[in-house]
């Protein structure tokens, strides 16, 4: 009999999303609550699972399905996120009306694409978690079934989305064609043997490389394949934006450290400029065009895609060091990115959700402690100390000047600071603008709060978050 | 080299041929007596419309959604049959599960009235 | 027998193809869809001849995952094409530029 502990946790997602989707369908309308707690008790019990059977699961190993301690880790990551977000979303659907438990078990798909990516070790069960999360991100981003921006914003990343599949599935093609496998130890093992190639295997692999980079910059979100970026946070659903910009991120790390850092190692010097070259971009462009937006949502998604320049920084150098500092940021990312919409989700301007940066304006009056944690978030999203998105940027320029990139750094520093005025502008609408709306809260922000004062405890201790991420990158370079 | 394909351009000029005759013996031997009934252009399901650019019935595009679902069970259960005395019961429970997972889909669009055309 | 490189150069240009439907087609979204369901037929068409030529069965087997995420991927599309037009009453690729900024 086979042993199938190893795979439990997929198959409890999985089960439990039948099951929950049969119970929703003979539900009357009002008890579809019920659904939305059995969600949250499958994500609980899963993380539970995960904790009690930590030592089993880690010692298994299996040849396409890792369950090492760095995915079950990172399951754990997304799993609790997760929870959060879903506790954020649905008191902002109920609010509006809008609230389906399809929304959750479309979520949920995502979760187990999520945690099929971090568990894979095969390009075939890499790319089916990649596109099980960008199928659920299609059909969430449509979700708002009224809206004609929504639906829009979904079909221009269904679009750009499927054509990146495309791109990535063409590069997956050529790298089977030229070392035989699709195992990604084996692919490395090929390459690594292989010293010397003759001129047709590097074209050949410089091709494969640049597809799958093209692609992994759009899932990303990288300069200058952002361009979907600010549509979807634009037109979708604020907890829509909330999941997008969070979790996906993490996942998309992760398939940048498995085909990278764990394939195509052996390529780093094909690799490296083009990863780089994205970063540049991305941190330009996210930073300049931010400066312009009026709108909150928009300016977030320039934001962010000036963070994930940061991010591709710390992965073009390649080196333990770097890759922790990657692994650092892009945690830190999340949990800003967490609280700054968190945040936004509870709060409603004339009835509805908040656009525009001016819908905020004043909200220190009526809402001091809400406009204090809008202000936390906005310092350390402007890195600035004691903040975690200080240390976060401070990591990371410290791995530059390791490794003598001084222009780089340097650049970096001067984005930052070009970066901060935007952040400082949403400080100023909130504490010294007039009042000029009629703000109010859904409930009550305890578990926002907490999410938000992460940030500054973190700031103050990031040694915790620090070797952890130096734990999760050990791994990889123990050999 | 080029004699390989040599097969192909003989079945190509041969395929045109017939093809040709064939239309040309229904147009020369067949009666023809127009009128403007036969003339206007029918669609099944709905009225034609007045822009020809701008065919688009969300009806079919459900149905077709439907479809391509179960269109790919057939495909997986082909080489499943075929190999089924090879893989013995775990096969067979495999195939269980998914037909099961499919069969949550189906329930789920039924109870919905996906399946219904009005 | 036929040389690998011109199995290439077919699935290559069927690729190319897809990708121009994509980026020259202005009109209709659907025309879109069809090229991006080529787009991924020639991708096939290379796993295909990998695996005959390795006399390997993984490229086949690749396949048959690709074709069912597709099809999962193009009835997502027609879903969201059908909300789509539900709310512009249209579905020409020019009527969407709504957002913009």
């Amino acid at each position: 009999m086979m042993n199938f502990l190893f795979i439990m946790p997929e198959i409890i997602i999985t089960t439990s999303m039948s099951v929950i989707l049969l119970i929703d369908l003979f539900l009357k309308k009002k008890n579809k609550i019920i659904s939305y707690y059995l969600i949250q008790f499958t994500l609980l019990f899963l993380i539970f699972f995960l904790i009690r059977n930590f030592e089993q699961i880690t010692s298994l190993n299996h040849q396409d399905f890792s369950t090492d301690i760095f995915s079950i880790v990172f399951k754990t990551i997304l799993l609790s996120g997760l929870i959060i977000i879903f506790y954020y979303s649905y008191n902002f659907l109920r609010y509006f009306k809008v609230y389906k438990t399809e929304y959750f078990l479309i979520c949920l798909f995502g979760l187990l694409g999520m945690m099929i990516i971090t568990s894979a070790q095969d390009l075939l069960i890499l790319y089916l978690g990649i596109e099980l999360l960008s199928l659920s991100l299609y059909s969430i981003i449509a979700y708002n079934k009224d809206s004609a921006f929504s639906s829009e914003a979904a079909i221009k990343y269904y679009v750009l989305g499927a054509i990146a599949s495309g791109f990535l599935l063409f590069g997956i093609s050529l790298i089977y064609g030229l070392t035989g496998t699709i195992s990604l130890n084996e692919v490395f093992q090929f390459i690594y043997d292989s010293g010397s190639r003759d001129a047709v295997q590097n074209v050949g692999y410089i091709f494969a490389l640049t597809f799958i980079i093209v692609s992994l910059g759009f899932k990303f979100g990288a300069a200058p394949f952002h361009m979907w970026i600010p549509d979807v946070y634009h037109g979708s659903l604020l907890p829509t934006t909330l999941l997008l910009s969070s979790l996906p991120k993490i996942a998309v790390f992760i398939i940048f450290i498995k085909l990278l850092l764990q394939a195509f190692i052996g390529l780093f010097h094909f690799w490296a400029d083009m990863i780089l070259i994205l970063a540049l971009i991305s941190i330009v462009i996210g930073n300049i065009i931010a400066i312009v937006q009026t709108n909150f949502k928009r300016m977030l998604a320039y934001s962010t895609i000036a963070n994930i320049g940061f991010i591709l920084i710390g992965i073009s150098l390649g080196t333990q060091e770097s890759f922790t500092a990657a692994t650092f940021y892009t945690l830190s990312y999340v949990i800003m990115s967490m609280a700054i919409f968190g945040i936004l989700t509870f709060i409603t301007i004339n009835g509805k959700a908040v656009e525009e940066i001016s819908d905020l304006s004043g909200l220190n009056e009526n809402h001091p402690w809400q406009a204090f944690l809008i202000l936390l978030t906005m310092l350390s999203l402007a890195g600035i100390p004691p903040l975690i998105g200080f240390h976060a940027k401070l990591f990371l320029i410290q791995v530059l000047v390791n490794s003598s990139y001084f222009i780089i750094a340097l650049f970096a520093v001067i984005m930052t600071v070009i970066g901060a005025y935007y952040y400082l502008r949403v400080i100023k609408v909130i504490y010294f603008d007039k009042v000029s709306t009629k703000i109010n809260l859904i409930i009550s922000s305890l578990i926002v709060s907490i999410n938000t004062l992460l940030l500054l405890y973190l700031g103050l201790f990031p040694y915790n978050l620090v070797n952890l991420s130096k734990f999760l990158m050990s791994g990889f370079f123990s050999t | 080299m080029l004699i390989e394909y040599l097969p192909i351009l003989i079945f190509l000029v041969f395929a045109l041929i017939f093809a040709s005759l064939m239309i040309s013996v229904g147009f020369a031997a067949g009666p023809s007596n127009p009128d403007s009934e036969k003339n206007s252009p029918y669609e099944c399901g709905f009225d034609p419309f007045e822009d020809s650019r701008m065919k688009f019935d969300v009806r079919y595009y459900l149905v077709a959604i439907l479809f391509i679902i179960f269109d790919l069970e057939i495909a997986f259960l082909f080489p499943w049959a075929v190999v089924i005395h090879e893989i013995g019961l775990t096969g067979l429970l495999a195939m269980a599960i998914f037909l099961l997972i499919l069969t949550v889909g189906f329930i789920y669009e039924w109870k919905k009235g996906a399946l219904e055309w009005d | 027998m036929i040389p690998m490189s011109y199995y290439l150069i077919l699935s290559s240009i069927l690729f190319s193809i897809a990708l121009a439907g994509i980026f020259i087609n202005r009109k209709n979204i659907i025309i879109l869809l069809m090229s991006l369901e080529l787009m991924f037929l020639s991708i096939n068409f290379n796993f295909i001849i990998f695996g005959n030529f390795l006399s390997d069965l993984t490229g086949q087997i690749f396949v048959f995952f690709v074709l069912t995420v597709v099809a999962a991927e193009s009835a997502i599309g027609l879903a969201i094409i059908v909300v789509l037009f539900r709310n512009k009453k249209s579905i020409n690729v020019d009527d969407i530029g709504g957002l913009k900024g």
